[in-house]
């Protein structure tokens, strides 16, 4: 491994760089991207679906619902939008770590991936479920379950999501912390450095720039949410003459197609992590000096 | 888990049939969707402007104002881009606030027709199409762009092409407006004293080179701590390898060496630039002499005015240099 030589350039970028160089990523690893991130979004999207489908199981998709059947629809769609937003991070923690190697050029295969995430599985599972709000946020939908109105356990949804919300502009890159600098959660002699420490010393200097690209990731991200669950849409009045919501479009489409958004933007995140380290840290210049370090070794040698 | 070889970035290289390499950065979807946006704002204030004219004239005119505002709508529905990219070198105002522009892929300004062509087939990237009445809104209208052929094509090449420029063989490139660096200024006279000290049989080699560079330029942003964390990677085994005391600052070595590679060996002339705060690759005396005169500017821009500085002498390290 040849630190100066990385497979995704590495130098300071823009918002709007960053925006696009992911597509180039998305594009690059298309196929592992799609495994990885296969590997968090199947079992939750198997949970949501036993959380929030049975919204939908007393709607009948004619042309028009009745109030109580649109008011469930409506319920769902905005349940699942809040859920997807929480389980985010989470969803993405296989595709960061592959990340992480493949800017090295390293082709990790899925069981090392996973062999290697397996010692870091208490802190994240620790930052996730419970500080992050997924735990709570699984809890009260499964109060709500089977309530035919609109419960409070589903307003304390919102309140835990604009809690989650706080934590990932403020601090949007744990997983990439916890992932590929393997802090623990707890200060020891042999670490003294923890999570929450480098969390709070790398995000605390720039909050204000974390919070315009949180933003305007948000903005992408509910415009991309739009544009493919539009797609969807209109294949499905184009190929089976079905132009409005069918149980198959908001079962399967729909979430479908915010995990799609989640994966890009995971890789969105990876990216605006490496150009945090690069702005404020010098990250690419102690890749070069360590690169020219070995290489001054290997000339000795 | 396979993967493409080429490194990953917005740059590209294009070759001229002379054999000489430009490097352009190319505008993905998010930069031309902002530079669309503009101009989808400038065409709607044009279009309240021809509204209004058509409310005042069809008073007397009639009918006739409306079928001007109809040829205009249509002209400035299809025409618009094509108009302003062929008489502005590739650009729309949108795409000039933006600072990108149309080229070939070859990296020449378009012709008339390529702009025609590439704007006409916006209509095809823009789709689907979908209507209000799909979300529920009683207004069974197609008016809701999607924009996901483009964004898809866009992002399945390395030019993040859309269809319009695939088809007529162009890409959207980023205006260069970047200014060539020159040697760092170093203040501090010990980082020249140590160069004294480096045996003179050492061959710096280019990667070393502009991996100094590099550090020098961009240490002067990173906190102490951070520059001795920085530099001790490289510091440590050059200090071994030069047999220098093993407290000298990492920091000031990895100057000193920079000292010797880009200016000590360079010649006197560069030397005085250097040590007077001049860059080395400034203009010649006449130029400076106009500036004087207040024929230009007389502030340089950024690289002369973000020069890195050496702090003074300070700490137990300097103090053993010395």
């Amino acid at each position: 491994m040849q630190l100066d030589r990385t497979r995704i350039a590495v130098r300071e970028r823009g918002t709007m760089e960053l925006l696009d160089i992911s597509w180039h990523v998305l594009r690059c690893y298309g196929r592992p991207l799609l495994l990885t991130m296969l590997l968090g979004v199947l079992p939750l999207l198997a949970l949501n679906h036993l959380l929030l489908g049975w919204l939908l199981t007393g709607v009948e998709f004619r042309s028009t619902w009745s109030l109580e059947e649109a008011g469930n629809v409506v319920r769902y769609v905005w349940n699942m939008s809040l859920l997807v937003f929480i389980e985010a991070p989470l969803a993405s923690i296989a595709a960061t770590a592959f990340l992480g190697q493949a800017v090295f050029l390293e082709q990790p295969k899925l069981r090392q991936l996973l062999r290697e995430l397996l010692p870091l599985a208490p802190a994240l599972a620790w930052c996730h479920l419970v500080v992050r709000g997924v735990l709570p946020a699984w809890l009260l939908l499964a109060m709500a379950r089977g309530s035919q109105e609109y419960t409070g356990w589903e307003a304390l949804l919102i309140l835990l999501a604009m809690y989650a919300m706080g934590l990932r502009a403020f601090r949007p890159y744990i997983n990439e912390i916890a992932i590929l600098e393997r802090l623990p959660l707890w200060k020891s002699r042999q670490a003294p450095m923890t999570l929450g420490r480098r969390s709070a010393l790398l995000h605390n200097p720039s909050g204000a720039d974390l919070l315009a690209r949180w933003l305007c990731a948000a903005l992408v991200a509910c415009l991309l949410v739009l544009g493919v669950y539009g797609v969807c849409l209109f294949l499905s009045g184009v190929l089976l003459n079905q132009w409005r919501p069918t149980p198959l479009l908001l079962l399967l489409a729909l979430p479908l197609s915010m995990w799609f958004v989640v994966g890009y933007i995971g890789v969105l995140r990876f990216m605006s992590y490496l150009d945090l380290r690069i702005r404020h840290e010098g990250w690419e210049v102690e890749l070069r000096l360590r690169a020219e370090a070995a290489r001054l070794a290997s000339r000795l040698v | 888990m396979q993967a493409d070889v080429a490194q990953i970035d917005t740059k590209i290289e294009v070759v001229t049939p002379e054999n000489i390499a430009f490097h352009y950065q190319v505008a993905g979807p998010a930069r031309r969707a902002m530079a669309f946006l503009i101009d989808l704002v400038i065409r709607l204030g044009i279009l309240f402007g021809v509204g209004c004219l058509t409310a005042v004239f069809g008073i007397v005119a009639g009918g006739v104002a409306i079928l001007g505002y109809l040829i205009a709508y249509f002209l400035l529905d299809w025409f618009y881009g094509a108009l302003f990219e062929t008489f502005m070198n590739g650009q729309t105002p949108g795409k000039r606030v933006l600072g990108i522009r149309v080229l070939t892929v070859d990296g020449q300004p378009i012709n008339g027709l390529q702009a025609v062509i590439r704007n006409v087939l916006r209509s095809v990237d823009l789709m689907p199409v979908l209507s209000l009445e799909m979300f529920g809104i009683p207004a069974p209208m197609y008016i809701i762009p999607t924009f996901m052929v483009g964004l898809v094509i866009m992002a399945t090449n390395r030019r993040f092409q859309r269809l319009g420029d695939l088809v007529c063989r162009t890409m959207v490139v980023m205006e260069e407006r970047q200014w060539l660096a020159g040697v760092a200024r170093l203040d501090d006279p010990r980082a020249m004293r140590l160069a004294d000290y480096l045996p003179a049989d050492f061959q710096i080699t280019r990667t070393l080179a502009q991996a100094l560079a590099h550090y020098v330029e961009r240490r002067g942003y990173y906190s102490e701590a951070r520059r001795r964390e920085v530099a001790r990677h490289l510091g440590e085994p050059l200090l071994r390898q030069f047999g220098l005391p093993h407290d000298t600052s990492h920091d000031l070595l990895l100057c000193a060496l920079y000292y010797r590679a880009f200016v000590a060996d360079v010649g006197d002339e560069a030397r005085r630039k250097v040590r007077q705060g001049e860059s080395p690759f400034g203009p010649p005396d006449a130029t400076a002499a106009a500036a004087a005169a207040g024929q230009f500017p007389r502030t340089w821009p950024l690289p002369q005015q973000q020069m890195v500085t050496l702090p003074p002498a300070a700490g137990p390290d300097a103090a053993r240099i010395l």
